[in-house]
């Protein structure tokens, strides 16, 4: 399990507490921080003093290459007039590697952020531009906000409720051995390599869970016992 | 309740390989297995006649020739009979569970099943079990031709597949449903171990056979 945590401020902590709940648990979890915005994330600020969120794909490509991550927590509040978590996660939704990805958010000012959302309603009477922004959680996929002193709790207790994600595992596995090919038994995505075929599972391409069937009919097919053959 | 099987099987030397099916069954579970060998115009007749009055928890087996359209009957020195079940004739099956182990059945389940009200079905697609349909190559994508020694183990395949499928069926009192998931796990094992035996060639038309098979396989139910 690959968790990307997101924050504008030391997430040395975070990444101890989480490692020590994952230990109690059972859950095998690796976490890789990103530091975005001012102080500790200053290496994605434009020359206007803003988070650049170009800066952050390619910090992001920088640091982590092609892994794929499972789950990403990301502070609501970056430092930043424009850019905030839910700029970040709309920003994640398009990326391959993070696509699939379980979306968190959390913030030290939960309550404050929620208000602000009602007041925009309330003072200005703009139903719409409050909804608006009460609905990206929704269209963002967007599993939990949750207060900042409860975020490592949360993403344990999240990835024991949920469990694994059996297409996680299969992408996993392709991608470690991304230059082979399958032998003839499996016609589906015939003559790409498993690495190819990986970016047809992460993309929801329409092949994909016929591939996913018949991969797993033929495993069993071939590790079963039979009585007779 | 144990689950009985009638097996339908006209005379006709290029199916005879079939018979290995039911001398196995039949050894293993004598009471519960029937066989209805067909040669004369008399023993064809006789057994469309009775079928409609047949027993409906019985599963229905019929092996031999077939089209998209029809299930073929004997073919002897003394007799043939190319058509001996048609069109909506699949009727005889009303209510009944069938596995048609015979070529393009499941196109000819795909046009009749719902009309002729059958219960469930297993249907099969082209198969090449005679050398002189290697004459006609089909489909058209294999590169290589299929050999007289593809036919003979493809026939080993089928026979393997459905006897020991059909036993596990009848041990494991399994439904209609369960015994097309068997058999295609057995077609798909062979597929495995053929390709494993023949790495890094490609597709070989041995395999595109089995591939066909596991793929289009098919099961209609009511």
């Amino acid at each position: 399990m690959n968790l990307l945590l997101i924050d504008n401020e030391d997430l040395t902590e975070s990444i101890s507490d989480i490692n020590d709940l994952a230990v109690k648990k059972s859950i095998p979890i690796k976490c890789y921080p990103l530091h975005v915005g001012l102080p500790d994330g200053n290496d994605v600020i434009d020359e206007n003093g803003k988070i650049s969120l170009q800066l952050v794909r390619d910090k992001l490509d920088r640091l982590y290459g092609n892994r794929r991550f499972h789950m990403v927590a990301s502070d609501f509040k970056l430092n930043d007039e424009e850019i905030d978590g839910v700029a970040i996660i709309r920003q994640l939704n398009g990326i391959s590697n993070t696509r699939k990805a379980a979306k968190i958010l959390y913030s030290a000012e939960l309550d404050e952020i929620v208000q602000g959302y009602l007041e925009i309603y309330k003072k200005d009477g703009d139903f719409d531009r409050s909804w608006r922004d009460f609905k990206a959680l929704i269209t963002l996929n967007i599993l939990d906000f949750v207060i900042r002193d409860k975020i490592e709790e949360c993403i344990i207790n999240l990835i024991g409720k949920n469990g694994d994600n059996g297409d996680d595992y299969i992408v996993d596995e392709l991608l470690s051995h991304s230059d082979l090919s399958f032998n003839p038994s499996l016609e589906i995505y015939e003559g790409m390599t498993l690495g190819e075929i990986a970016d047809q599972l992460v993309n929801n391409d329409s092949q994909s869970h016929k591939f996913k069937r018949k991969l797993i009919q033929l495993a069993v097919a071939d590790l079963v016992n039979l009585n007779n053959e | 309740m144990s689950k009985l099987l009638h097996i339908i099987h006209p005379k006709d030397n290029s199916t005879d390989f079939l018979e290995e099916i039911h001398t196995y069954l039949s050894e293993k579970y004598e009471e519960r297995i029937h066989v209805s060998r067909l040669h004369t115009r008399e023993d064809h007749n006789y057994i469309f006649k009775q079928m409609r009055q047949m027993p409906t928890d019985t599963l229905y087996l019929f092996f031999g020739h077939g089209t998209s359209t029809c299930l073929s009957g004997a073919i002897t020195r003394d007799f043939e009979y190319p058509q001996y079940i048609s069109d909506e004739q699949l009727q005889v099956f009303e209510g009944k569970n069938v596995v048609l182990l015979s070529c393009r059945s499941d196109q000819y389940l795909q046009k009749y099943f719902k009309q002729c009200n059958l219960k469930s079905a297993i249907g099969f697609p082209n198969m090449i079990t005679d050398d002189i349909e290697t004459e006609y190559p089909e489909p058209e994508s294999f590169e290589e031709k299929v050999t007289s020694e593809d036919i003979l183990a493809y026939r080993k395949i089928l026979v393997d597949v459905m006897k020991y499928s059909l036993d596990d069926y009848l041990k494991g009192n399994f439904s209609s449903s369960q015994l097309i998931d068997r058999m295609r796990l057995r077609i798909n094992r062979k597929l495995i171990n053929f390709y494993k035996e023949n790495p890094n060639k490609g597709h070989l038309p041995f395999g595109m056979m089995l591939s066909e098979l596991a793929n289009d396989v098919s099961y209609f139910s009511n």
